[in-house]
């Protein structure tokens, strides 16, 4: 994958949303809001060099799914949400890259230093916060 | 504080290009972590594939310093695919490289950081307080990174912190003291 050469699809658009499954362990409680938080860790590359996965929530609808079902069998889990725009926003593009059994995957990718991993975690909304402190 | 390890065949730290989801290790479920106190001091044992590592801490340590070490050592027993996208376990030594950075480093009022994994198998300590967020990444026991903004006094950097700690140190500083 790592090989593969992305390009950004203008056919999603800024205003579409990115969901990410966090895991529970990415939920960092920060002083200065008052509330937990995405850490930056959450938008790394995949460990096998492969982009940040996420799926376009206007996928899942069309699939008849919901939020819930993106993290469903996942216990603690969280969901996150960043729109394209943002995305782009933070020097990254947006690729559809759909997978056998999921077809609302798609990609994050781009150089990602700490600073843009901190763009994007900033940007990032609760869709399904996390259970409890 | 005192750590020892014995981690055979474990593999190299690589650099964040180099990390393969390779040499994952075998499931971590039945593993416990067990704590064991005695007189001034607690010990505290977190095994993990290959190896165990031993934290041993007295009694009246900084607030900060238990909850690090159980955090710290808690990664540990990531297994592989922790993260559901294909993350690899925690590299013991970079756990170990942590531990010494804010043995070394911390000051006694220091708010303790959140540990965060990374999926390449690092992780990552945070402070989000008092105006400032500070990172500090351990891509590998000797590669470590940071990020600092300071919404105050309007510092920011992002630096290789793997043979400088004086930003860093200054960071600690900044996030510890009363405003």
């Amino acid at each position: 994958m790592a090989s593969e050469r992305l390009v950004d699809d203008v056919t999603i658009a800024n205003a579409s949303e990115l969901w990410r499954r966090i895991n529970p362990h990415w939920v960092v409680r920060d002083g200065n809001s008052g509330n937990s938080r995405v850490s930056s860790a959450a938008f790394s590359d995949s460990a096998d060099g492969s982009p940040t996965s996420v799926f376009l929530a206007d996928s899942v609808r069309e699939t008849g799914r919901t939020a819930k079902d993106v993290i469903a069998g996942h216990d603690g889990y969280a969901l996150s949400s960043i729109t394209a725009g943002q995305a782009r926003g933070c020097e990254q593009g947006v690729a559809r890259h759909a997978l056998p059994n999921e077809p609302a995957h798609a990609y994050i990718f781009g150089r990602k230093t700490k600073a843009l991993m901190r763009c994007l975690a900033r940007h990032a909304e609760w869709v399904i916060a996390p259970a409890g402190p | 504080m005192m750590a020892s390890t014995a981690v055979p065949d474990v593999r190299d730290c690589l650099t964040d290009q180099e990390w393969q989801a390779s040499n994952t290790t075998s499931p971590l479920s039945d593993w416990t972590i067990r704590i064991e106190s005695t007189a001034g001091r607690r010990k505290f044992r977190f095994p993990f594939d290959g190896g165990e590592l031993v934290v041993e801490i007295e009694r009246d340590s900084p607030a900060w310093v238990e909850p690090t070490v159980q955090s710290l050592g808690k990664l540990l027993q990531l297994e592989p695919d922790w993260d559901t996208y294909g993350g690899s376990p925690i590299d013991p030594r970079c756990v170990v490289a942590a531990l010494e950075l804010v043995f070394d480093i911390l000051r006694d009022d220091t708010p303790a950081p959140s540990v965060v994994p990374t999926s390449r198998g690092g992780l990552q300590l945070e402070w989000h307080t008092l105006g400032v967020d500070l990172e500090v990444e351990f891509l590998s026991p000797t590669r470590v990174c940071g990020l600092f903004e300071d919404a105050i006094s309007g510092t920011s950097w992002e630096k290789d912190l793997s043979s400088d700690r004086g930003p860093l140190m200054e960071a600690i500083s900044t996030l510890s003291q009363q405003r």
